[in-house]
């Protein structure tokens, strides 16, 4: 139920796939990588100086300078890094040329793990030590996931914060809640006076300026406009793209994707995850084509671009006419984060593995036409007599020629993007080899990769526990052991091992135990208050590494113990809800056994025009409850009772005309006149019940007929009592009964008046 | 002083009976119900129907209360219309009973003149609902000329009351409504609402003999006195 999809690790499924593939971008615009070395980026932004910050998720806010990443993180914080939790964005004060304001969201390693909003100073390209002030502060984050964590400041001078519900769902709809909301503050973190509901709020919630959000990760205001997209992340359905307007609610969790409640502001768009033109499963923003410099073709300026972390593409949205267009097709590595930079190209900040190092910066830019590499070549370490690929990614004017070179030299026939070594001797070990690109217009040559050739035999990692087959049940712990043996160095010392877990779900993975080493067995604890989905498991991975420097990498599967949970109703057909989402009973979901479920019913609700309240769960919880998920199947039965209108009739005098014949109509008229004869108010709406009417007639237009306040059947209409919906004592009110009559008998019946909002 | 206060005594009690005699039997109200129809003179909707109606509150037809027209002013075309308990002309009279839950008499006459007649109610009230008596003009496409009794009670009337509630009849009159024009078409005719002016007290069959009675009754009392005198 609960997608926990986030943004950064949509794809980090490809772990194994560290090459680019060429990005399917339009004609004349080629993706090339501009940095790598990087870990875990969560997110891009340009400095008002031209420097790129990146925030990685461990904690390290690094820069890079005209493409080369500095050795020295910028600042580092102690953040707890669990699942999506970490350093997530930075933004730059809007006087930073004079004041040296950066401001950092990040989730603070402390007792207990929250997240917080700070503002540092700036010397250089490094922090200055102590100058950390604390802006803004969450309450104990309770869970690793849907963290949200955007930072940008508005052209208003505020400094806007993105937050995520927190796997709370039902906080997003709470005004005494940060958690799912769009958040404003002052440059000193206090709020602004004019905030939409800084006057209905208190304390930190008088920040909220938009809610019913469900993780927010990314958003953007446009220069100049100040209009605000907020790129929310959804469950296991809809992406949705949200206009940031003061003062909405969007709806989560009561609904999700286009809406036409008028409670709540539908998406501007959204895409699904399996259906559509348009697919993905982690919506990813944001940046605004208006940068000063232009390096894009004209038609996309002033454009808003947005990814998708899973599906690996980039579309365009018009903030104007609100149309949706493509830009990369598909080829875009596991984006987690859209800049734009002074030169005017698109840059992004690729999360598509844990594994330290391994992840990159890319630009995104008018071609040219010359070639271009766009993806390096990486080194390589075999064991004598295998074969070695080596890859290049590049771009340019078609038709683009390959020639690759060992230690400089052109091998024959070695003219593709990749290129695969005979079987490898001790004499190709050290050997180099690059690929020279060309077109009509020009050349280009490759970084060198070495070819690493070794006598030594790979190791080989087994994992002992958990067993192949092994079920978990969440919230408890799994242990883990395993070892390693190597032809030559023999049993493998824990030094040697290399653990991580990643948690899968569908078709796409969230961070969960990012690469340890040096222990050969361990436990983690798998949580049971977060994912709510049935279509999850744990990927453990073990690396073993030799002396020589081979590696041996096995993994286990470990499956969830399931059940089924059903929700029924009394009466049945009624709407309940799982996560604060509504459902129709009977429901039956399949959970796993151990996570906690958030249950609930929708009160009152209205079922064929009778409106009913919330009585009680079989189970003796309250309206809104949570239940562990049982290792067997289980019903839970919500009951409802009718909400029925209040008769009134006695405190009314009901004085009723005799009837006329409207020649024109054909029916028969009638006026009764009601007079409030307590001395205490009627309240509306107020209905007048036409018990036991002849056969022979029929009301005219009638509202409705009782189906809830007995006798049943009878028809009933509206008595207009005025606009304030009372009538007080000594007041008196008439409606105009028609009857159809054709055989002209007798209208008889026997009035009844009822009162109130209840079912008729 | 002795035999003047024995005249006094007899004239006292002969007061009394004449009285009683003359209230046991109640003499209707006529009233006198006019109608200025010169603006329907020339109307395209033309021609036009007076139509009077009686519905039993019962619904079972009990024929407890009639409306009693008569005395009309206007001149008939054609014969008239007559539906359940509804007897008569222009001419002789028309009485509408509420031996039917529907009683209608509806004739078409010339319009331009005063339009008037008398008309005397019975009082007797129902159970449950009231009859209702009730007048309107017909166009010639059978419906009626539009009032401003439309948004007060349902339907264009010119004229509705309800028998027996209360002691009098309550009187509802309603003006032409100017905003409509006729279903039949045309412009919205002008007219004033019809005006109802009671009139004297019309005895009945059965008073009459009731106020015989009464004389018999004084009449035979001073003849006693006046043999034991």
């Amino acid at each position: 139920m609960h997608k926990l999809i986030t943004v950064f690790l949509g794809t980090i499924a490809a772990a194994a796939l560290p090459i680019a593939e060429a990005a399917n971008l339009p004609d004349g615009i080629a993706q090339s990588v501009y940095t790598t070395g990087l870990t875990r980026p969560t997110q891009i932004t340009f400095a008002p100086d031209g420097r790129l910050f990146v925030c990685e998720k461990s904690g390290t806010l690094r820069i890079i300078k005209n493409g080369i990443l500095q050795p020295t993180p910028f600042l580092t914080v102690p953040v707890n890094d669990l699942n999506e939790r970490g350093l997530m964005s930075i933004a730059f004060d809007p006087n930073f040329a004079s004041n040296n304001y950066v401001y950092v969201f990040y989730t603070a390693n402390v007792t207990p793990v929250h997240n917080r909003v700070s503002r540092f100073t700036a010397n250089g390209d490094f922090v200055l030590p102590g100058t950390e002030r604390i802006l803004l502060e969450w309450d104990a984050s309770r869970a690793g996931y849907h963290q949200g964590g955007g930072l940008h400041f508005g052209t208003d001078g505020k400094l806007y914060i993105s937050v995520g519900e927190n796997t709370n769902s039902l906080a997003s709809q709470s005004l005494n809640s940060l958690l799912g909301k769009i958040l404003r503050i002052n440059t000193d973190g206090t709020i602004p006076t004019d905030n939409p509901f800084y006057n209905t709020t208190s304390g930190d919630n008088r920040a909220i300026v938009a809610y019913g959000l469900r993780n927010p990760y990314t958003f953007a205001i446009q220069p100049g406009t100040g209009f605000m997209l907020i790129a929310d992340v959804g469950q296991d359905a809809w992406e949705e793209i949200n206009w940031g307007i003061f003062g909405a609610n969007y709806g989560w969790p009561t609904t999700e994707g286009p809406t036409s409640d008028p409670r709540f502001i539908g998406p501007l768009f959204a895409y699904q995850h399996h259906t559509g033109a348009v697919q993905g499963c982690a919506v990813i923003g944001a940046a605004y084509y208006n940068t000063p410099n232009r390096n894009l073709p004209d038609q996309y300026y002033g454009k808003f671009f947005f990814g998708d972390n899973c599906n690996g593409w980039i579309r365009t949205l018009d903030p104007v006419t609100h149309v949706v267009g493509d830009f990369a097709t598909g080829g875009v590595l596991s984006p987690s984060s859209f800049a734009f930079g002074p030169d005017g190209a698109l840059y992004y900040s690729s999360y598509h593995t844990d594994t330290p190092g391994d992840s990159a910066i890319y630009r995104i830019a008018s071609a040219g036409d010359r070639p271009a590499i766009t993806e390096q070549p990486q080194n390589k370490t075999v064991t004598v007599g295998q074969t070695a690929t080596f890859f290049a990614g590049a771009s340019g004017a078609a038709p683009l020629g390959y020639q690759w070179q060992k230690n400089r030299v052109n091998i024959p026939g070695a003219t593709f993007s990749s290129y695969t070594t005979p079987a490898t001797t001790l004499a190709d070990n050290g050997s180099t080899y690059r690929v020279v690109v060309s077109n009509s217009f020009g050349s280009v040559t490759s970084n060198e990769a070495v070819l690493t050739v070794t006598s030594n035999r790979a190791p080989t990692a087994r994992i002992l526990t958990p067993a192949a087959g092994t079920l978990y049940t969440a919230g408890t712990n799994m242990a883990f052991s395993g070892d390693g043996t190597d032809p030559e160095d023999g049993a493998l010392p824990a030094s040697a091992f290399t653990w991580e877990v990643v948690f899968h779900h569908a078709t796409h993975t969230h961070p969960f135990l990012p690469p340890r080493s040096g222990f050969k067995s361990g436990t983690f604890y798998i949580p049971n208050n977060d994912h709510t989905e049935s279509d999850v498991w744990y990927r453990i991975h073990l690396t073993v590494t030799d002396s020589g420097g081979l590696t041996s990498t096995v993994i286990r599967d470990v499956f969830p113990r399931k059940s089924n949970i059903t929700l029924n109703t009394v009466p049945t057909g009624l709407q309940v809800t799982t996560e604060g989402q509504p459902k129709t009973a009977p429901y039956t979901v399949t959970s796993v056994v151990g996570v906690i479920r958030l249950l609930g019913v929708v009160t009152p609700q209205t079922k064929n025009g009778i409106q009913y309240r919330f009585k009680n769960w079989s189970d003796g919880g309250t309206e809104s409850h949570n239940i562990v998920t049982q290792p067997t199947n289980a019903t839970y039965t919500a009951t409802f009772e009718p909400v029925c209108a209040v008769d009134v009739t006695n405190r009314l005098s009901i004085i009723r005309s005799g009837y006329r014949r409207n020649a024109t109509t054909g029916r028969y008229v009638q006026t009764v006149t009601l007079r409030n004869i307590t001395g205490t108010n009627v309240s509306g709406p107020v209905s007048l019940v036409l018990d036991g009417l002849s056969l022979n007639a029929s009301l005219f237009a009638p509202v409705g007929r009782t189906v809830c306040a007995p006798p049943l059947g009878s028809v009933y209409t509206n008595v207009n009592i005025g606009v304030d919906n009372i009538l007080s004592p000594n007041e008196s009110t008439a409606v105009i009964l028609e009857f159809t009559n054709p055989s002209n008998q007798g209208i008889l019946y026997t009035p009844r008046i009822l009162s109130g909002t209840g079912t008729r | 002083m002795r035999i003047g206060r024995h005249y006094l005594i007899n004239k006292i009690v002969l007061l009394l009976v004449f009285v009683l005699a003359c209230t046991a039997g109640y003499a209707s109200t006529v009233y006198t119900v006019t109608l200025d129809t010169s603006g329907f003179v020339g109307h395209p909707a033309a021609p036009f129907w007076l139509s009077a109606q009686l519905t039993d509150g019962s619904g079972t037809g009990n024929g407890n209360n009639s409306a009693t027209l008569s005395d009309f002013s206007i001149s008939p075309v054609g014969s008239a219309s007559l539906v359940g308990g509804a007897s008569g002309d222009l001419s002789s009279g028309v009485e509408l009973n509420d031996s039917g839950f529907f009683n209608q008499f509806s004739q078409q006459f010339v319009t331009g003149a005063l339009l008037s007649f008398n008309l005397v109610l019975t009082w007797n009230p129902e159970a449950t609902l009231p009859d209702q008596f009730s007048l309107a003009i017909l166009d010639s496409a059978g419906h009626e000329v539009p009032t401003l009794g439309m948004g007060v009670s349902g339907a264009d009337a010119l004229l509705s009351v309800d028998l027996g509630v209360g002691s009098t009849p309550t009187f509802h009159t309603y003006a032409s409504d100017p905003s409509r024009s006729p279903s039949a078409g045309g412009s919205p005719i002008s007219f004033a609402a019809v005006t109802v002016t009671p009139q004297a007290a019309v005895p009945e069959p059965s008073t009459w003999l009731q106020l015989s009675s009464a004389f018999l009754l004084v009449g035979g009392y001073a003849l006693l006195r006046r043999k034991q005198r």
